[in-house]
């Protein structure tokens, strides 16, 4: 990073609000970031890769909450993490990437004209004429070859791109059996039955209730949970599910109570074996509960 | 202008762009005459982000929700991910590989290999660059590509 330019450091500070309280620090980075097209590709390269390591999980807790409550609030940032989700679907799944066909086209040889009739002298009149007879029959047979080497050639090319064509659309349709193929699974493994947890306040952090335990086996996509609020109001609750060590993985809002029963879907996809608590809003204390991965069914 | 709401981790950035530039058109408008206009955006916007911050507004719990289960979000994910693979096929070979080693050496076991790999790309800054550029390459031929496939 050129010397002109803030430090790396500095921008993902800035990045994540932490200058907001700055402002004349602040004024002169964002100035700086919007004018300097340089600095602004680099500070974009930056926010990409703070998506990363947030993804990743790479970053401190402090850090965490700041992408959560500022950084990620922009819609633009958003979609950006959405792609950054797609693109490691695909690297992770399927990381060996393309083999691209080459063409191998055979090099066609330089025709060569070069007129030498300046340099040599003219021996005798008949020898001349006779001279330019051979060098127009030598040129019209050039000619006839060349049109036949340039149709053989091009008859191979036009096969190779037919072959190719050919070859792409056989690809593009297996392609497509297979997201079918893809889809269909996907179908199947939404109607199987999800992962069930029931969590009442004797669930408590700290309660004196069994602990509970989900199981998840390896096809659920789903952990169905229903969590007993006892007397509080019906209404919309957020919930946030956290690690032990504190970190949300997954969150919702505007979830409807009633009855005193708070009833939604967790995707299980992003729950490993350990211990987990799921904070309800209005409730004291977040419920607790241990998740088991099941290996086999 | 709108990537310095963005940047601000503004909400409503678009919003935001918009009143810069109808300041911005009312201010020319006035008959004043500015040598640098993008020193003008730039103190509107500047402007405009301070009222913005001043005013209170109830910030909910951010959505975060990373695997959306609604059958909508899938189809959506499996579309972008059928876009992606035909965006991939576009790309310069060189481009591709870049791309797909730069995914395949993150993460904290690899680190020589993303060492290797800055050093053959001039290091981590330009490195970094590079994939920023395909990644957009990529995103505007994806959002081509659904927006083709909705129609």
């Amino acid at each position: 990073m050129k010397n002109k330019f803030p430090s790396e450091d500095v921008i993902r500070q800035y990045l994540l609000g932490k200058f907001d309280d700055q402002e004349e620090r602040e004024d002169r980075l964002s100035e700086q970031m919007l004018f300097d097209h340089e600095l602004s590709e680099i500070v974009d390269s930056i926010e990409d890769e703070i998506i990363e390591d947030y993804l990743d999980g790479a970053m401190s807790a402090t850090d965490q909450v700041a992408i959560r409550q500022y950084f990620l609030r922009p819609v633009e940032r958003q979609e950006k993490l959405e792609f950054a989700q797609l693109l490691r679907r695909r690297f992770e799944t399927r990381p060996a990437g393309f083999a691209k066909k080459k063409f191998t086209i055979p090099s066609e040889p330089p025709a060569k004209l070069v007129d030498d009739t300046s340099t040599r002298p003219h021996s005798s009149h008949w020898h001349s004429h006779s001279r330019t007879f051979y060098e127009l029959a030598a040129a019209v047979l050039v000619f006839a070859f060349g049109l036949l080497y340039n149709s053989s050639v091009n008859h191979k090319w036009q096969s190779q791109l037919e072959a190719s064509r050919l070859s792409q659309t056989q690809i593009q349709e297996q392609l497509a059996q297979q997201h079918e193929q893809v889809a269909d699974l996907q179908k199947q493994l939404q109607s199987l039955p999800p992962a069930m947890l029931q969590l009442s306040n004797t669930h408590f952090r700290g309660g004196s209730g069994n602990e509970h335990v989900v199981e998840i086996k390896p096809w659920n996509q789903r952990v169905r949970t229903e969590v007993d609020l006892g007397s509080a109001p019906s209404g919309d609750y957020e919930v946030r599910l956290e690690t032990k060590s504190g970190q949300t993985i997954w969150s919702q809002t505007k979830l409807p109570a009633s009855s005193g029963v708070l009833s939604f879907d967790m995707p299980a996809k992003g729950i490993s074996a350990g211990e987990y608590c799921l904070w309800v809003s209005s409730q004291p204390k977040p419920y607790c509960f241990q998740a088991r991965i099941s290996k086999t069914s | 202008m709108g990537k310095y709401f963005v940047r601000k981790g503004c909400r409503d950035s678009e919003e935001l762009s918009g009143e810069t530039r109808d300041r911005v058109v009312k201010i020319i408008n006035a008959g004043r005459e500015y040598p640098k206009p993008e020193a003008l955006f730039y103190s509107v916007a500047s402007k405009i982000w301070k009222e913005y911050a001043r005013k209170p507004r109830s910030e909910s719990l951010p959505s975060d929700d990373v695997l959306p289960l609604r059958q909508q979000e899938t189809d959506k994910k499996e579309q972008q991910a059928y876009c992606l693979e035909k965006c991939l096929a576009q790309l310069t070979e060189s481009d591709r590989n870049l791309i797909t080693n730069y995914y395949q050496v993150r993460g904290r076991n690899n680190t020589e290999a993303r060492k290797r790999l800055m050093a053959e790309h001039g290091g981590e800054n330009t490195l970094r660059v590079k994939a920023f550029r395909i990644r957009l390459k990529l995103r505007v031929c994806i959002d081509a590509c659904v927006n083709e496939t909705v129609k």
